[in-house]
């Protein structure tokens, strides 16, 4: 039986475990960007001012509830515009490399994994990278859900979620369609992955969707990012994701 | 932040096919793809206003096509496509008046102005590219023409083949026994300049030519009843049949041997001569011209008609500008028909009349491509009772000239402009007659058909007679306000395909998916020209420079007529490509009943992006016109 004071015991003591020059990053991040304020502030900026960061996970698995974090990928989409210079790619090292078979979905060999950076250094990293940004996935749901888990494991911490879902947001935006699945849409709207099988790539693909996202929005009258949340959140509501 | 490797190489990867990034350093690129932004335009809506200015991002499209759309000329839209960069005017720098609208959903690469500055600064290609003129992209175009037919130049050098395919007949030998005067009467009969000499089991132990008789046997006064081995030079040079042509010149090279000796197996199978191995190599301008000069006869003038074209052929695959290009076609062409006419003159007696045989249409204008067919003319002047007469005698003289020319591959013109037609035939004054006639009550028609005279040229004969009929038009034609006007008319007729939704339109039924470069490219250059050099008394015949002078005339910077003359120059690049089966990857010349049809999406990229560029130039040429004397 693990009581609620009891996870909060374990995050403390990750964050005790925690080398020093981190530990100090993570208070500056949590007061900067992880704070309700910041979140409120979040939802007002208007939309052509506002950044986003679309996210890739590569994972041991398909498993919500278990499978760990092995690469994140994440592309800055900021003034409606994916810079080059604003991306992040990083690899965890892993304490044992993943099951041959999920190797093979992600070409991201053992010795790799285990060759990766320190994950606490490395999701530390991310959390900076993302700031106070929205992130954006397609079926965020899965991406939130693990990172939240590693998150918590890696460094003690719970961040505010702050996921947008394309697989929401597209056909909220673009009705009409049969398109499903991620591939759907890049047919739908003809774009090309940069790599496969790569979180990076696959963020820069979502990047691309979300500008195009962004642009529908703004036709339709969004002017700030809580619009966008909003918005999200009635296409939940109908329960549709197509 | 850097951007990460991944996204780096897939963006150098898109941007290596295309220029001017193609030519750009590994370090420029990474700087380029390191700090653009990606940015996404749904169709229809405004990526560059064009009151932007100046510091405003450089774009590069990634997907999709966007229109440039000129305040000035709403009409001119022109289609950029992915690769292509904007808003680049002449300096590198946005044009005011210019705004681009996706037509379709786009993805482009910004560059901030600051930092395209910077790669300015470092990158050569680039920075030439920002200071674009159509003539960096003509050179680049000929730059690639140059790769892309090296190769097959190089298959079309012969020198690479065994030396087996250079025997044009049977060897003639003859044993060492055989008496020098048997020998001789063998060569004689069989018509050739060398006499092998072999033994009993066919291999060759000598050789024996034309040029050693008068040192061997003529000159010591050798005894023609004794053997051919006395005079022979023994062992011979000799190569196996399969020896490249091009390792046999170098054996000839070396030993200094006029004439090798082929074998198969040991056993005599052939002669070469220097001379068939030398023919081998790229026919020159200067070979050409001897062998033109040297021909006895029509037949051997079949000979140099074909090297012309071996030559155009060769200079095509080395690049050669058009300019350059028509005119050494034009000048051969010329020294061809005046080898013609000389070969004639023996058969007709032209004694007493003063003529001059006239070059028409491109011929006239030094711009003949390889399909050109005959225009020509005649104008003379005798004195009056003589005329019918002389007009007699001359279009006899013409009509075996026609017929000629026909023979040697100049097709005969299908509307009978000839100089062996009797209307084409005429004295000075009725030339006169006729040019005016034209210039007080033209009628567009009429015109039309009558353009091809107005750039009328000399070419054998009594020049000064051409040179008088030319001072009286551009004395006359200045004043012809009417007549102008249609001709100006005229030449705003045809449209240039450049098209709305897609880049080029092209056309239905049966020359489907392709576009005549002659009659809606090449043409509107011609006729404006010409409209221009009557409207201001040009005496050129030239398009290019013809255009110069117009410029001149309306105050025009050298740059701005200078770029329609590398307009039309392209144009005729591209169709002299055609013509020799030289465009796209498929090779095989173009079908003969449309010469001057390309499919434009065929075309290389950067050679897409010239036509449209040149046919753009050919819609502000018309535009000019229309300014200038079509009111």
């Amino acid at each position: 039986m693990r009581w609620p004071w009891t996870r909060q015991l374990e995050r403390r003591q990750v964050r005790a475990a925690l080398a020093e020059p981190l530990r100090a990053r993570l208070a500056h991040l949590h007061r900067r960007a992880l704070g309700a304020a910041s979140g409120r502030r979040l939802r007002a900026t208007p939309l052509a001012l506002a950044r986003f960061v679309a996210v890739d996970l590569e994972t041991t698995g398909p498993r919500m509830d278990c499978d760990r974090v092995i690469a994140i990928g994440a592309v800055a989409v900021a003034e409606r515009a994916l810079a080059h210079a604003d991306a992040f790619a990083a690899v965890l090292r892993q304490s044992a490399s993943s099951s041959v078979d999920n190797i093979l979905v992600h070409q991201i060999g053992g010795q790799q994994q285990l060759g990766g950076v320190e994950p606490a250094a490395a999701l530390l990293e991310f959390l900076e990278f993302r700031g106070a940004a929205f992130a954006v996935a397609f079926r965020a749901e899965f991406d939130a859900e693990v990172l939240g888990r590693e998150l918590e494991l890696q460094l003690g911490v719970r961040v505010p979620r702050r996921f947008l879902d394309l697989a929401l947001l597209l056909p909220a935006l673009h009705p009409g369609t049969q398109n499903d699945s991620l591939e759907d849409w890049l047919e739908h709207f003809g774009l090309v992955p940069i790599g496969r099988h790569d979180a990076l790539a696959d963020a820069y693909t979502t990047a691309q969707l979300l500008l195009i996202v962004l642009d529908a929005a703004q036709r339709l009258g969004a002017r700030s990012a809580g619009d966008l949340v909003d918005l999200e959140a009635a296409q939940r509501w109908l329960g549709r994701r197509r | 932040m850097t951007a990460p490797r991944l996204i780096l190489e897939a963006t150098i990867r898109f941007l290596r096919a295309h220029e001017p990034f193609a030519r750009m350093t590994r370090r420029d690129l990474e700087y380029l793809a390191g700090h653009v932004r990606l940015a996404y335009f749904a169709a229809g809506s405004v990526v560059v206003d064009a009151a932007s200015g100046a510091q405003c991002p450089l774009h590069v499209i990634q997907r999709g096509h966007v229109r440039a759309i000129d305040a000035r000329a709403p009409a001119d839209a022109t289609l950029l496509g992915p690769g292509e960069c904007f808003p680049l005017g002449p300096a590198g720098q946005a044009v005011a008046s210019v705004g681009y609208v996706a037509t379709e959903d786009v993805f482009c690469y910004q560059l901030e102005a600051s930092e395209c500055q910077a790669l300015r600064a470092s990158s050569v290609a680039f920075a030439e590219f920002c200071a674009q003129s159509l003539r960096t992209l003509l050179h680049q175009s000929q730059g690639q023409v140059r790769r892309q037919f090296s190769q097959r130049a190089v298959e079309q050098q012969t020198l690479l083949q065994p030396v087996r395919a250079l025997i044009r007949r049977a060897p003639v030998s003859c044993a060492a026994a055989t008496p020098l005067r048997a020998a001789l009467e063998r060569m004689s009969a069989e018509g050739v300049g060398t006499i092998a000499v072999v033994d009993d089991a066919q291999r060759p132990i000598g050789i024996f030519t034309l040029t050693d008789l008068m040192e061997r046997v003529v000159l010591p006064g050798a005894d023609l009843g004794g053997p051919v081995s006395a005079v022979m030079t023994p062992s011979p040079g000799a190569v196996d049949e399969e020896t490249t042509a091009q390792e046999a010149l170098a054996v000839m090279a070396t030993h200094r041997y006029h004439q090798l000796v082929i074998t198969r197996a040991g056993a005599l199978c052939g002669v070469v001569s220097e001379r068939d191995l030398f023919a081998l190599q790229r026919v020159s301008m200067q070979y050409v011209i001897e062998a033109i000069r040297g021909a006895r006869d029509v037949e051997a003038l079949k000979g140099a008609a074909a090297d012309i074209m071996t030559l155009a052929d060769n200079l095509l695959a080395q690049g050669a500008a058009a300019e350059p290009l028509t005119h050494t076609i034009a000048s051969l062409n010329d020294a061809l028909t005046l080898r013609l006419f000389a070969l004639l003159a023996a058969d007709h007696d032209l004694e007493g009349i003063d003529w001059c045989w006239l070059s028409l249409g491109s011929e006239g204008r030094r711009e003949q491509t390889i399909a050109s067919d005959q225009d020509n003319a005649l104008v003379f002047e005798v004195a009056e009772p003589q005329r019918e007469m002389a007009r007699a005698r001359l279009l006899a003289f013409a009509h075996a000239a026609n017929q000629a020319l026909a023979a040697l591959g100049v097709p005969l013109c299908p509307g009978n402009i000839m100089a062996g037609n009797p209307a084409h035939c005429l004295s000075a004054d009725e030339w006169r007659g006729r040019f005016a006639s034209w210039l007080r009550e033209p009628a567009p028609e009429a015109l039309l058909a009558a353009n091809i005279f107005f750039d009328f040229r000399a070419l054998a004969g009594q020049a000064p007679l051409a040179d008088a009929l030319r001072r009286w038009l551009v004395e006359v034609a200045p004043d012809s306000r009417l007549f102008l006007r249609l001709l100006a008319t005229n030449a705003l007729a045809a449209e240039p395909p450049l098209g709305v939704m897609r880049a080029f339109v092209t056309d239905d039924g049966v020359h489907r998916g392709t576009i005549d470069l002659k009659a809606d490219g090449t043409r509107i250059f011609v006729d404006a020209a010409r409209a221009f050099a009557l409207a201001f008394g040009i005496a050129e015949t030239g398009t290019a420079p013809r255009l110069r002078l117009a410029g001149r005339r309306l105050g025009l910077e050298e740059r701005e007529t200078g770029a329609y003359a590398d307009a039309f120059h392209f144009l005729q690049l591209l169709r002299l490509r055609a013509q020799r089966g030289h465009v796209g990857s498929e090779g095989g010349p173009a079908p003969h009943a449309a010469p001057n049809r390309i499919d434009p999406y065929a075309l290389n990229e950067l050679d897409q992006r010239m036509l449209k560029e040149a046919l753009r130039q050919a819609r502000l040429l018309q535009k000019l016109l229309e300014q200038t004397l079509a009111r």
